[in-house]
């Protein structure tokens, strides 16, 4: 009797350790089929924004051909930064209210002023936070300051080189935007040098 | 084929009583945060709908075949393993094929697994019954859920961003009525949506005991 149990509770367990077998090996595969579109995408992504970025107007099948023709690829301090004519191109990477923001930071070659920041991954607030990805709020960062911090505009409009707008009912998000915005300038500046 | 005997079989009754009748979110009351929480843009619901739709129907049909084979005991996170196995290849399917949707959708189709309409049919009838019969039920409360989520974000977008589908549809001077944007409004959008369903499907308030 109490064997029975035993062999009972046994194939409950091979049950449950087989199906999450199963789900594994599904789950790998779909992730092995999707990883190469994935990352072929993810390039591409960078490849355009970092264009972008620095106002070169491309097609989406010339991307590669014209970023290797215009962009030159430099290392310092163990960050990697792009050089385009004049400007200065940077990947940022960090923590926003729920999640990991990322995007490219562009500068003059002097880092003195931001030309753009554009947001490609973020996981705030959907309808609120989110706007931190709307290229019409991140206009708010053209031409702002480099050389000292910047700071939120709470209950007004930035006017001031060193202000930026707060979006509404999203403060935390503007807040952590501006601080992973911070953080990229001074790598940069690290990584030039300068 | 006589269409007024259709009424009266099994599968069309299992179907629109969770379609209608047993609405997932004004009947059941299930699924409510993701309810409230994608119902802001038109967009994002039709997507979330789409994506219960499929995930509930695979999710239904696999638990009903293995329905004899289930433990009792292990049922619920049985239920979770298959869930989740079928949102996140949906996702890498996204991911892989539609970057730009993806993109958009974030972290919405991750939810999926927490949207408790596809645990509750599973346990309510996948479980129990055939795996013709879930699939039409489950197609049923999914597409009663995306009809309620659709219709809700309908309202919302409207209000809160004076658009449809994206498409702007106010006069330049209408003001954007902002709350009904976020979470708060939400609830005002839902609360007068789920009293008016009940009130057109004539709904009963529960007995007080």
């Amino acid at each position: 009797m109490a064997k029975m149990k035993l062999g009972r509770k046994l194939l409950e367990m091979l049950f449950i350790v087989g199906l999450g077998l199963v789900s594994v090996a599904m789950l790998l595969a779909a992730q092995s089929y999707a990883a190469p579109a994935v990352r072929r995408f993810q390039m591409l992504r960078l490849r355009t924004s970092i264009l972008g970025a620095a106002g070169v107007a491309t097609a989406p099948a010339e991307v590669n051909g014209i970023f290797e023709a215009r962009v030159t690829e430099a290392r310092g301090n163990g960050a990697t930064y792009y050089r385009v004519d004049s400007l200065v191109v940077y990947e940022f990477k960090g923590r926003g209210l729920w999640g990991p923001v990322e995007g490219v930071i562009t500068l003059d070659s002097g880092l003195t002023r931001i030309r753009s920041v554009r947001v490609l991954v973020q996981e705030e607030t959907p309808g609120l936070g989110d706007r931190i990805k709307d290229p019409a709020y991140l206009v708010t960062y053209q031409n702002k300051t480099a050389l000292e911090p910047l700071v939120l505009a709470m209950r007004h409009q930035a006017v001031e080189a060193n202000e930026v707008d707060a979006i509404s009912g999203a403060t935390l998000s503007s807040e952590a935007l501006l601080v992973i915005v911070g953080d990229a300038v001074a790598q940069l500046r690290q990584a030039m040098g300068k | 084929m006589n269409f007024r005997k259709l009424a009266y079989t099994r599968p069309w009754r299992v179907f629109i009583t969770g379609f209608f009748k047993e609405n997932a979110v004004c009947y059941q009351v299930l699924g409510l945060c993701s309810t409230l929480a994608v119902s802001n843009k038109m967009e994002n619901a039709v997507a979330m709908g789409a994506s219960v739709v499929f995930v509930m129907l695979v999710s239904s049909a696999v638990i009903s075949l293995l329905r004899r084979v289930i433990p009792v005991q292990y049922r619920i996170i049985t239920y979770m393993i298959v869930t989740s196995t079928f949102v996140i290849i949906i996702d890498h399917f996204l991911k892989a094929n539609f970057p730009t949707i993806s993109g958009q959708l974030g972290p919405y189709v991750g939810l999926i697994i927490t949207n408790c309409i596809v645990m509750g049919r599973q346990e309510a009838f996948a479980i129990k019954n055939g795996v013709g019969l879930s699939i039409l039920d489950s197609l049923g409360a999914a597409l009663s859920y995306s009809y309620v989520l659709v219709g809700i974000a309908a309202v919302r977008e409207f209000l809160g961003f004076g658009s449809l589908l994206g498409v702007k549809v106010t006069p330049p001077h209408f003001e954007n009525w902002v709350v009904i944007s976020m979470a708060q409004g939400a609830w005002f959008v839902m609360a007068i949506f789920v009293w008016g369903f009940r009130r057109i499907a004539k709904l009963k308030p529960l007995e007080q005991e």
